[in-house]
């Protein structure tokens, strides 16, 4: 074991800080543990501090992205500008602080006199070998030389980003070297290299086509490698706290739904499966019987301390009643993202109760019930509805009230104690009437009626929306926005 | 009583010192780990904390407990959890025949009290009548054992806790009996397909690994391990196959094993290359749903 210094303790620390800033559930326990795991592994193992504090730090699949994201900030960055971490841990190492000690070295590790690449040519034979070592050079020098970096400016770096790729022409070479590849004209010069293994001298299709995918994924991972160089160099700039506060990007289950790209909607919904479960079980434990059944096993094991006299009856514990559920959700293009959510997580609920109806609407509510059974994946689900003619199909303009009227058409004689109603919208109705006697009806019928809104609360009841309205009349009616606010929701139904 | 801190063995510490001799030696029980899974195998032996794994189906995670066990040269002990499970499952239980059978043959001997076993049980709450379920069993043991905990996040919530003073404190509190203390700390391995978000109490007690897909280059080594028959080129078109069917939307992306199943039928064809014919023969192997071999066909024909 070797003891940590100081500089590198106290980086540790801040560096743990900033993972519970950005939403990981770091405690004193796991801290007590970083550190000793840090000691037992030892500095001089390579990856040894990554393995140490991921293993550590890190007790969840979706957090690893943030993990080392702002791993890479604090402990890699200033690596790449001069400063390793190990320095860090010698006794005349600079201030922990970091901020100083980095804007002084150069910006790169790219020395001023190295001879510059032919970048043209050093990307083509990156792209056809997939060196990393060249991929590297190959970004430091791009940025240098197209990222037209202006100092102080507190940015991410996303428009470094793009004129570097755009100045390297990246997409116009990947597809060029693509082409190259399939049609197999000079595509032996690639073979054989380091790892590049599509597929030795096979000229099959398929060879070709997985060849065109190795291509694709070296251009990624020199995509990653041009944005680690930028924040290095933002790191140099402004120093790691300023950075890390403009590149927070939230955990997957912070992310605003409404607002969330592709990539963040797969990591939602990936982060959303647990939840799905809670839900349901959460739902049936709602009612419960007070016995179950009379567990003889039981009882009589528990007779044994009593010299075989039963004194204490077990009972099993009891079914959960299922209860019935109704769902009416908002498909219109003011809440498309949402939509979205919404699909997936009442697909989810319909594979997990079998008394379910859904409706879906935008100006007229419409059974589709069936079609979510029918798919369980819910893209499926979403182009089936889209196939129906979606939009069209469920009226142009959104409008709850005449929605409301429908839905409560549909269900309002089955509605009893033990159904619950979950309404998913944004209640903006354009300045339609909001049939708000409907809404009370179903509320009266039902044993709970429960309003998931994408938008924030102080915006319910601005311009057309009905919210403040419908809000009235539910058991519960909670802005759901992230993740986080749907797990709330749930915990708060025990 | 407090429960005295066991030191790690020895041979334990020895055995795994550090990150790449584990990998060796797991790679002589024909378990290729990477580097992170090799280096955090051993610093869970040398901290003595559990290993919390998690990753899809099929990617070794149990087979990693299984390895590491036959690499130390210890007995594994397998608690299979589902859903329902409860202590007298993984932990203890009082074997109430074998008491009963006692209480009659020692009815009618001279010194029996009915009043002292009413009173305080006296004579049938003892560890002869104690039958240890896997988690008693990995830390009584009298050799140091590998105790894997499978598929933890079946269990419910409430039973997760009972696991909680076997993984940190290595005792066992038997309310009749007291503290059963450890003999040995096992090395302890939690497997989750992450269907349930565990505590944060279970978690926090734990090293977390999570095993992914291997890399291709790895996962070309694992072919060549399990077949070595196979000429170089096809199990790299193979494993670049199984790529990028992982990458694709499926319901169920074909795990190593399912890779390993397709190697071996290239193998017995005796195939040289990998066509379309042969790729979709693959496909029937690699996938285990009928749409996902529909989707999968189609993407693959379409890119022509």
């Amino acid at each position: 074991m070797t003891a940590i210094r100081t500089p590198l303790l106290e980086r540790i620390h801040r560096f743990a800080d900033e993972l519970r800033t950005r939403g990981l559930p770091i405690s004193m326990v796991e801290r007590i543990d970083a550190m000793r795991a840090v000691e037992t592994v030892g500095l001089n193992v390579p990856n040894g501090l990554h393995l140490a504090l991921s293993a550590t730090l890190v007790k969840a699949a979706e957090h690893r992205g943030v993990f080392d994201e702002v791993f890479q900030l604090y402990f890699r960055s200033e690596a790449g500008a001069g400063v390793t971490w190990s320095d860090l841990d010698d006794d005349d190492a600079e201030d922990a602080d970091g901020t100083g000690a980095a804007g002084t070295v150069g910006a790169f590790g790219l020395a001023p006199d190295q001879t510059p690449l032919d970048l043209d040519h050093a990307l083509r034979t990156a792209l056809r070998d997939g060196s990393e070592v060249l991929a590297r050079l190959i970004a430091e020098q791009a940025v240098l030389q197209f990222s037209r970096f202006e100092p102080g400016r507190p940015v991410a770096g996303v428009l470094y980003e793009s004129r570097t790729i755009e100045g390297l022409r990246l997409e116009q070479v990947r597809a060029e070297i693509a082409r190259e590849v399939t049609e197999g004209s000079g595509g032996a010069s690639g073979n054989g290299a380091a790892g590049g293994a599509g597929g030795g001298g096979s000229g099959s299709e398929l060879g070709l086509q997985l060849r065109r995918q190795e291509v694709a994924d070296r251009a990624n991972s020199l995509r990653q490698q041009i944005r680690e160089v930028i924040r290095e160099q933002l790191v140099a700039d402004r120093g790691l706290d300023a950075v890390t506060e403009t590149l927070r990007t939230p955990l997957p289950a912070d992310a605003d739904i409404s607002m969330a790209n592709r990539d963040q909607l797969a990591e939602i919904e990936r982060a959303m499966k647990p939840l799905e479960r809670k839900l349901a079980t959460t739902m049936m434990r709602k009612r419960r019987q007070r016995n179950g059944q009379l567990d003889v096993r039981a009882t009589l094991r528990a007779s044994m301390a009593t010299g075989g006299v039963p004194v204490k009856v077990l009972h099993r514990r009891p079914n959960p009643t299922k209860p019935q559920l109704y769902v009416l959700a908002d498909m219109s293009g003011s809440v498309a993202t949402f939509a979205a959510f919404t699909v997936t997580l009442v697909s989810a609920l319909t594979q997990l109760f079998s008394r379910l109806r859904t409706f879906a609407f935008i100006e007229n509510a419409i059974e589709l019930t069936d079609l979510f059974r029918e798919n369980e994946d819910p893209l499926q689900t979403i182009r089936a509805i889209n196939r129906l003619g979606g939009p069209s199909y469920l009226g142009g303009h959104t409008d709850y009230g005449h929605a409301l009227r429908q839905f409560g058409a549909e269900i309002s004689s089955e509605l009893g104690r033990r159904s619950t109603v979950l309404i998913f919208g944004d209640g903006r109705g354009n300045y339609l009437p909001s049939e708000e006697a409907t809404l009370v009806d179903i509320s009266r019928r039902a044993g709970a009626v429960y309003w998931l809104n994408p938008e924030a609360r102080p915006l319910w009841g601005t311009g057309d929306s009905l919210m403040h309205v419908y809000a009235r009349h539910c058991t519960e009616a909670v802005s759901c926005r992230t993740l986080n606010d749907l797990r709330r929701f749930i915990e708060d139904l025990d | 009583m407090t429960a005295e801190p066991i030191a790690v063995d020895d041979v334990l510490t020895e055995l795994f010192s550090d990150g790449d001799r584990v990998g060796k030696l797991l790679g002589e029980q024909g378990y290729l780990a990477d580097e992170r899974t090799a280096g955090i195998v051993s610093l869970a032996a040398r901290l003595g904390k559990p290993v919390l794994v998690e990753g899809p189906a099929g990617t070794g995670k149990t087979q990693l407990a299984k390895s590491v066990a036959a690499m130390a040269g210890r007995r594994l002990v397998r608690l299979q959890c589902y859903e329902g499970i409860d202590e007298s499952k993984a932990l203890y239980e009082w074997d109430y025949r074998k008491q009963l059978l006692w209480i009659q043959a020692a009815r009618d001997e001279s010194g029996f009290n009915a009043d002292a076993i009413v009173e305080n049980g006296a004579g049938i709450f003892d560890e002869r009548f104690l039958l240890s379920r896997p988690m008693l069993e990995a830390i009584r043991s009298d050799e140091p054992v590998v105790l894997l905990v499978d598929e933890v996040d079946r269990v419910d919530a409430e039973t997760e806790a009972l696991f909680l003073e076997v993984l940190a404190e290595h005792q066992v509190s038997v309310p009749e009996l007291g503290q059963l203390n450890a003999r040995h700390i096992p090395l302890v391995f939690l497997t989750s397909n992450g269907t349930r978000d565990l505590s944060e109490a279970l978690k926090r007690r734990c090293l977390f690994l999570y095993l992914d897909y291997p890399t291709a280059e790895r996962e070309r080594e694992i072919v060549r391990q399990h077949v070595p028959g196979l000429t170089d080129a096809l199990s790299s078109e193979l494993v670049a196959l199984v790529d990028t069917l992982r990458r694709m939307d499926l319901k169920k992306p074909p795990s190593v094993s399912e890779t390993i199943d397709f190697a071996q039928t290239l193998n017995l064809l005796g195939s040289s290359e990998l066509d379309l014919s042969t790729a979709s023969l693959g496909l029937n192997i690699l996938l285990k749903y009928q749409e996902d071999i529909r989707a999968a066909s189609a993407a693959l024909g379409r890119r022509r």
